[in-house]
């Protein structure tokens, strides 16, 4: 994906271990063995316009906004709209059409 | 040959001046003219051209997403490519409306057969449309086996009848100008990708859709068309830097080609490989997959979008900068009109009438005619320089006259004394006095 360029913006992919290391991007990828720094890193992209995007489990209702998962053995999206638009980030009608939306767990859950 | 008069000689240069100047002028504004009127051409051309682009493209879309419809195993798929299936229909027909409806304005008679191809290829296709509807009610079993490559045969067809209906098309219009030559073969080639790139997503809509590897033949087949698109896109990158077009397609050209190879490096190892899941299902459904395919074509599309603009700004400068030859031309001929006029009013005017003048009035002098040379007020041009010589000249012989007058006057006077004297005359030197002379005698 690196170099390639999407709305005329060139990709750029960088690997980071810790919040403080995110720094500005557009699109943060988290790998299922974050799972544990997820609430921290949720509280660090507060407010920024980050797509955040998982495949682990409970992602999109913890808060995340685009989950990967399996759904009758294919690639299922999940999509937290609440979440997107706190971020006031925006999903086209297209990819709402293929996913399902959740809504968010509540506090405490 | 007898010698022809100053008057007509100088007639005689600046009319053939005149007529030569024009004639070079016409020339050049006669050339401009029909350039502009082919290029006013070639930009409708490239319309046309750019509605088989987009009738081909639609085409290729129903094409797909019916395949997809045909070889799907569940109804939920079907369902889901339903509504896709009624849009690209709608598409495709207002498409090839269009462009058949642009063709009707060209008469050019080698493309009476290839439009008749063309609309034979389109008769067929209404007719497979009501079939495919009621085999996809039908379960997977009772479906007739040969429609799909029935319907993908015709649809194919009619895309390579289109084709060499706009091959035919526009080489009509590839002596106008190398530059859109190059653009429309630039839109040529992202067309043969879009065609290419759309069979590809045709078969592994069918690969997804029936959960199926994919046989040789067809990995061959996609392996063929893949050439085809990477060597297009290369080629297509050539004209776009030697046409100009770079730069104002430059980020879409980047975001379709990134498209292009993502989506490529995604199909590789499952579509491109024998035997590659394993027996496994497939990680998307056809949904998906015709999802992400439609955006890398809607990337394709926004590149088309981008060079079909650049054409049309360079064909609208080329006929700017035309019509503003045209103007100069016609300038140039009106101002070389006006001067010839002119030099011919001025020599006429100013030299030939005056000497003709002058010499009719020199001849009238040597007639012993009175003749009168006015001096000239305010020519100091070699014409005012003659008109003040033969003034003067003419002063020098009134004053040559009225002394020739006065002489004769004082001989007659002379002779008058002469005769009536009586003795003689006596010649008298007042300053010696001693020598007194006496006609018929010498004092010493």
């Amino acid at each position: 994906m690196a170099g390639r360029t999407v709305n005329e913006q060139k990709i750029e992919v960088r690997s980071v271990t810790t919040a403080a290391d995110i720094g500005v991007c557009s699109l943060l990828f988290i790998h299922a063995d974050q799972k544990p720094n997820w609430p921290e890193l949720q509280r660090t992209l507060a407010g920024k316009s980050v797509l955040t995007v998982s495949d682990f489990e409970g992602f999109a209702v913890s808060g995340g906004m685009i989950e990967f998962t399996q759904l009758d053995s294919r690639i299922g999206v999940l999509i937290n709209t609440e979440a997107v638009t706190a971020a006031h980030l925006e999903v086209q009608d297209r990819l709402l059409k293929l996913a399902r939306t959740v809504t968010p767990a509540a506090p405490g859950r | 040959m007898p010698q022809l008069s100053l008057r007509r000689t100088l007639l005689l240069i600046v009319g053939t001046l005149t007529l030569f100047i024009t004639l070079l002028a016409a020339k050049d504004v006669y050339g401009d003219w029909q350039r502009l009127t082919r290029i006013r051409a070639l930009r409708d051309a490239a319309v046309s051209s750019d509605q088989f682009f987009d009738a081909t493209q639609k085409l290729a879309v129903e094409r797909d997403v019916a395949l997809s419809m045909l070889y799907a195993p569940d109804s939920e798929t079907i369902d889901e490519l339903r509504i896709r299936l009624k849009e690209s229909r709608q598409a495709a027909d207002a498409a090839l409306r269009a462009t058949v409806a642009e063709l009707k304005q060209y008469t050019f008679p080698d493309l009476v057969e290839l439009r008749r191809q063309v609309e034979t290829h389109l008769l067929v296709i209404p007719t497979l449309r009501p079939e495919i509807d009621h085999e996809v009610d039908l379960l997977p079993e009772q479906r007739n086996r040969n429609l799909p490559d029935r319907w993908s045969g015709e649809v194919t067809a009619l895309m390579s009848a289109t084709e060499n209906l706009w091959i035919g098309f526009v080489s009509h219009f590839t002596d106008v100008d190398p530059i859109v030559t190059q653009h429309l073969l630039f839109k040529h080639l992202l067309r043969t990708i879009t065609d290419y790139t759309g069979r590809e997503r045709s078969l592994v809509g069918r690969l997804i859709a029936e959960n199926s590897d994919p046989t040789p033949e067809q990995i061959g087949q996609l392996l063929r068309g893949r050439g085809i698109v990477e060597t297009d896109w290369q080629m297509s990158r050539m004209l776009a830097d030697q046409s100009g077009l770079s730069p104002a397609i430059g980020p879409r050209y980047s975001d379709a080609s990134s498209h292009y190879f993502t989506m490529r490096d995604m199909l590789q190892n499952l579509f491109y490989v024998p035997d590659a899941r394993h027996g496994a299902t497939y990680p998307i459904g056809v949904d998906l997959w015709f999802e992400l395919s439609t955006q890398a074509s809607d990337s394709l599309g926004a590149l088309r979008e981008s060079s079909i603009s650049e054409t049309r700004n360079y064909v609208e400068g080329l006929i700017t900068a035309t019509q503003r030859e045209i103007t100069i031309q016609a300038s140039i001929f009106l101002l070389a009109l006006m001067l010839c006029a002119y030099s011919f009013t001025i020599i006429i005017g100013r030299v030939i009438r005056p000497i003709n003048n002058m010499a009719g009035a020199l001849l009238q002098a040597t007639r012993g005619e009175p003749v009168t040379f006015l001096p000239p007020t305010g020519r100091k041009d070699e014409i005012g320089i003659l008109a003040n010589v033969l003034h003067a000249f003419q002063q020098n012989v009134e004053h040559i006259k009225r002394t020739s007058v006065q002489l004769v006057t004082s001989q007659e006077h002379l002779r008058a004394v002469v005769d009536t004297a009586v003795d003689g005359v006596i010649l008298v030197e007042t300053r010696k006095p001693e020598s007194i002379a006496l006609p018929g005698f010498r004092l010493a």
